[in-house]
């Protein structure tokens, strides 16, 4: 019997996947994640891609019962926020973190109650420069305050994994050692979403991580 | 100043790219080879995928210079040969292995004087027994068939790859070892087509015979 990995999160998890395919990983992480997984150990492993582009945590957790819980996986990685940090800004609203958490939290409670013994790993959202991101006329500080606001979510994800000793992963820091070895445009096409190479340093950070957990 | 690294064949390297973004790798062998080779070496490789379903080998020679010449590959892989055993099966309208030879031949002679200094990888096709490839009741022989037509052009594509002095991927008895390992619907769900799994499988033999390239 083959376990259940469930990768779960916004676009860049979604990353272009065929919504009628049930089986359908994108073109992303996910997908890469999943084939490398699925080569080297024939038989143990099903993947699933629910990721769906723009979700913000609220919208992940208004499709928790059928993108989720309906699923049973075994395995799951939940990659949100960004869309949180991103969404607050273009509003103009101030940081609101205590709200997320208490959802996150809310979240995870739902997850162990419906899939006993899952397990868990924890993406932070990320940002880097690119033109969604980057400084206009409008806004001279925009790349900073979009940081600011991405930094907040990642202190909360990263509060909850300790919470409930689950792995966490800093994308944000892989993003930045990225980002320190070769331009941006190396990695992200538009600041949010990852190129291919972008997306293989997400793939390696997941295998790693699932490495610890499986 | 990048490489440029040119992918071109059929439906399996194809693997449901966008058309219309030049920069879509799609979801099979292409996008990781990317992704690996763009994580290790960000900045040194533009990568172009031009594979096209259905397309047999008259198909690629017939958009040689919009689809390969023009683009002035630094690196190209051609993995094509399925569809031209398929097609004659299937609808009396294949490519005979003399006139594949041929084709193949010239379309490697037009791109070496166009693009001086080229280095091109041939890889050779493979089948699988499956739904799309196994006996039926109207072709009783249909997978005797597709067994002996793919090899016949495997063996093409190995002799051409000889006279030119060119890397070669024979796939056939890389799947033919991992259907030892787990069942032909792991690697592909019909036969021709490969899974997730088997696009790394793919994708690890490129990586492998490019190293011995650069």
């Amino acid at each position: 019997m083959s376990k259940r990995v469930l990768f779960q999160g916004d676009s860049i998890t979604d990353a272009g996947r065929c919504r009628e395919d049930f089986f359908s990983t994108g073109y992303g992480y996910a997908h890469l994640a999943s084939a490398s997984l699925t080569a080297d150990h024939p038989g143990e492993y099903e993947c699933l891609n629910r990721g769906v582009g723009g979700d913000l945590l609220a919208d992940l957790y208004h499709r928790l019962e059928p993108d989720f819980l309906a699923l049973k996986p075994d395995y799951a990685s939940i990659f949100i926020g960004t869309n949180d940090a991103w969404a607050e800004l273009d509003q103009g609203r101030p940081i609101e973190t205590e709200a997320f958490e208490a959802m996150y939290i809310d979240m995870l409670e739902r997850i162990y109650t419906a899939c006993p013994g899952i397990k868990l790993m924890l993406f932070g959202p990320a940002i880097m420069e690119g033109k969604f991101s980057q400084n206009t006329d409008q806004q001279p500080d925009r790349l900073n305050q979009f940081r600011l606001h991405v930094r907040s979510r990642i202190d909360v994800v990263r509060r909850v994994a300790e919470k409930y000793h689950l792995p966490f992963v800093d994308v944000q820091e892989i993003y930045d050692a990225a980002c320190a070895r070769a331009e941006a445009s190396c990695w992200t096409g538009d600041g949010a979403h990852p190129t291919p190479a972008g997306h293989e340093l997400l793939k390696r950070a997941w295998l790693e991580a699932f490495e610890t957990i499986r | 100043m990048q490489k440029v690294v040119l992918f071109q064949g059929d439906s399996i390297t194809d693997a449901g790219r966008d058309r219309d973004n030049p920069r879509c790798m799609g979801m099979g062998y292409p996008c990781r080879v990317a992704g690996e080779l763009g994580a290790d070496h960000p900045g040194e490789y533009t990568f172009i995928n031009k594979g096209i379903s259905g397309n047999r080998i008259v198909d690629i020679y017939a958009r040689i210079k919009w689809d390969f010449i023009n683009l002035k590959p630094d690196y190209a892989s051609i993995f094509v040969g399925v569809n031209d055993a398929w097609h004659e099966i299937e609808w009396l309208n294949g490519v005979e292995d003399d006139k594949f030879e041929k084709i193949y031949g010239m379309m490697i002679d037009e791109v070496q004087a166009a693009c001086p200094g080229i280095k091109l990888m041939l890889i050779a096709p493979y089948v699988l027994e499956h739904w799309a490839t196994k006996a039926t009741e109207e072709q009783p022989d249909r997978w005797e068939r597709f067994k002996s037509d793919v090899a016949a052009k495997a063996a093409v594509v190995k002799k051409v790859a000889q006279k030119y002095d060119l890397p070669l991927i024979e796939l056939q008895p890389i799947f033919d070892a991992a259907c030892q390992q787990a069942p032909v619907d792991h690697w592909t769900p019909d036969g021709v087509h490969p899974s997730p799994a088997g696009h790394e499988l793919i994708k690890r033999a490129w990586l492998k015979t490019f190293e011995t390239m650069t």
